[in-house]
C-alpha cells in the first residue's frame, strides 16, 4: 500500500491572476505620474479580492493603508489624524489645517501610494479632502470600493478627471481557482471539479477559499488526493454554503 | 552552478541596472558571455529566483530592473507593515501577505508579544490558528533588542577572542626572540 501524504494548506497570495497583474500595472503607470496629482480606482463586488490585493502590494511596496470607518462620518479631523499616523507622525496635530499640512508635508518628503479602502461609506466631501491631497502632496491616491464608488466618484467632476487609471476585479476564473487549488493545496483538479466550485463561488475568492479548506478535511478523511465530483460536492455543500 | 553563479548575474545586474535602470535579458547574456540559447537557460532561471525573490521585477517581457537584496530588515519591515495594517493577524496571513516562512513570522509576532505591541489570542479548539491583535501602535517598528542583544555579545566575544590570541601570539614571539637573542649571545 502507497504511504498516503496528508493535504496541507499552504497560505500563498497568488499573483499569476488578471487581477493582480491589472493592479501592479496600473500601480506601475500612477508612479510614472510623479510630480503631479492624480488617483487610481479599484473596484468590483465584494469578495473578488481587491482589498487582499492592495494588502499584499502595501506589504511589499510600502505606502499608507487606511481602511475608511464610518465613526469618521462627521468628522475629517479624526481621518487626518489617522492619516498622519500612519505617515510616521507620532503625535498629529489636533486641529483640521494644521493635521492636512502635517499629512502633506510628510507625503511630499516621501511620495508613498496611499490606499483609502470603503471611502464610499463616508460623505462625499471627503473626496474633495483627498483631492486636495493628491494634488498638493502629488502621492498616488488610490481609492478601492465596490461598484458605487465609481458613481460616487464620477459625480464630482474634479475628482473624476483626475482619475488616470481605473480598473474592476473580475470575478474569480476556473484556471484561478485551478491554479489556487495546485498552490496552496497540491491539488490537481479536472474540469469538472472546477466547474462545481465555479457555479458554487461566482467568482468569489472567500467561498472559494472556504470550499478548499472543507475539500482539505474531505480529502485527509478519505486518505486520498485523487478529488471525485463527489468530494467536490461535499466539500461545496459544507464549505461554500456553510451547512 | 548554484549560489556562485546566482552571485555572478546579481552582480552584473547590479552594475547594468544602477539607478533603477532597466536590463534587457540580452544586455545581460552579454555581460555574461553567454551566446547560444541554451547557455542563457541558467541566467534565465536565476533572474526568476530573483524574481520570485522580489530582488528583481520584471517590466516587461524580457526587460528587469535590480530593486535589490531582501535583507531581514525588509522581511520585517513587511511583516509590520502587513501587522499594522490588518490589526489581528493570524501568522497564515502573514505568511500569506509577505512570502516570509510561517516559523519566522510567528517568531517575530512573538517578539511583538513580549514588547507589548501584540497579544496573543489563543483559540481552545483551534490551537495552531492563534490570533494576534494589536494592543498599542507605536507607529515604528520596535526593534529585536533580543537578537541585537546577542549579536553584540557574539561580537564582543569574539573581539575578547581576538585579543586573546594576540596577546599569546606576541608572548610567543617574545620568547622566540628571547631564544634567538640567548642562542646569539
Amino acid at each position: 500500500m502507497i504511504d498516503f501524504r496528508p493535504v496541507e494548506f499552504k497560505p500563498i497570495f497568488i499573483e499569476k491572476t488578471k487581477n493582480v497583474r491589472n493592479f501592479t500595472v496600473m500601480m506601475d503607470a500612477l508612479s510614472l505620474g510623479r510630480g503631479e496629482g492624480r488617483m487610481g480606482l479599484v473596484y468590483s463586488q465584494a469578495g473578488r479580492g481587491k482589498t487582499r490585493t492592495a494588502d499584499w502590494y502595501h506589504a511589499h511596496n510600502g505606502g499608507v493603508f487606511l481602511r475608511m470607518l464610518t465613526v469618521w462620518r462627521t468628522s475629517e479631523l479624526e481621518f487626518l489624524k489617522s492619516l498622519c499616523r500612519e505617515l510616521g507622525i507620532l503625535s498629529p496635530p489636533g486641529r483640521k489645517g494644521p493635521a492636512f499640512a502635517a499629512a502633506v508635508d510628510a507625503l511630499l518628503a516621501d511620495p508613498k501610494p496611499v490606499f483609502l479602502d470603503e471611502l464610499e461609506k463616508l460623505p462625499p466631501y471627503f473626496l474633495d479632502v483627498v483631492r486636495d491631497l493628491s494634488d498638493l502632496s502629488t502621492a498616488p491616491v488610490i481609492l478601492i470600493g465596490e461598484e458605487e464608488l465609481v458613481s460616487y466618484m464620477q459625480v464630482n467632476k474634479r475628482v473624476w478627471s483626475r482619475t488616470h487609471q481605473a480598473i474592476e476585479f473580475l470575478p474569480m476564473s476556473k484556471s484561478d481557482i485551478i491554479s489556487y487549488f495546485s498552490q496552496s493545496a497540491g491539488l490537481s483538479v479536472n474540469g469538472e471539479v472546477t466547474d462545481i466550485f465555479y457555479g458554487a463561488a461566482k467568482g468569489d475568492f472567500r467561498i472559494v477559499k472556504r470550499g478548499l479548506l472543507s475539500l482539505i478535511q474531505i480529502a485527509n478523511a478519505k486518505q486520498t488526493r485523487d478529488i471525485s465530483v463527489e468530494m467536490a460536492q461535499i466539500a461545496v455543500k459544507t464549505g461554500l454554503k456553510g451547512k | 552552478m548554484g549560489r556562485g553563479y546566482a552571485e555572478i548575474v546579481r552582480n552584473h545586474l547590479k552594475t547594468l541596472g544602477a539607478g533603477g535602470r532597466e536590463v534587457t535579458g540580452k544586455e545581460l547574456a552579454e555581460a555574461l558571455d553567454l551566446v547560444q540559447g541554451s547557455d542563457k537557460r541558467p541566467m534565465y532561471h536565476v533572474l526568476q529566483d530573483l524574481r520570485k525573490q522580489r530582488e528583481v521585477r520584471r517590466v516587461r517581457p524580457g526587460v528587469y530592473v535590480y530593486i535589490g537584496k531582501n535583507t531581514g530588515d525588509e522581511l520585517r519591515q513587511k511583516l509590520w507593515r502587513a501587522f499594522r495594517r490588518l490589526r489581528t493577524v493570524t501568522v497564515d496571513d502573514l505568511v500569506e501577505l509577505t512570502g516570509a516562512s510561517g516559523a519566522y513570522a510567528k517568531e517575530f509576532m512573538q517578539m511583538l508579544v513580549e514588547r507589548g505591541v501584540a497579544r496573543r489570542i489563543d483559540d481552545p479548539g483551534r490551537q495552531k490558528r492563534s490570533k494576534y491583535q494589536m494592543v498599542e501602535d507605536p507607529v515604528i517598528m520596535p526593534k529585536n533588542e533580543e537578537k541585537a542583544k546577542k549579536l553584540r555579545e557574539l561580537r564582543r566575544r569574539k573581539k575578547r577572542e581576538a585579543l586573546d590570541a594576540l596577546t599569546a601570539a606576541e608572548t610567543a614571539i617574545k620568547k622566540a626572540r628571547d631564544c634567538l637573542r640567548f642562542d646569539h649571545d
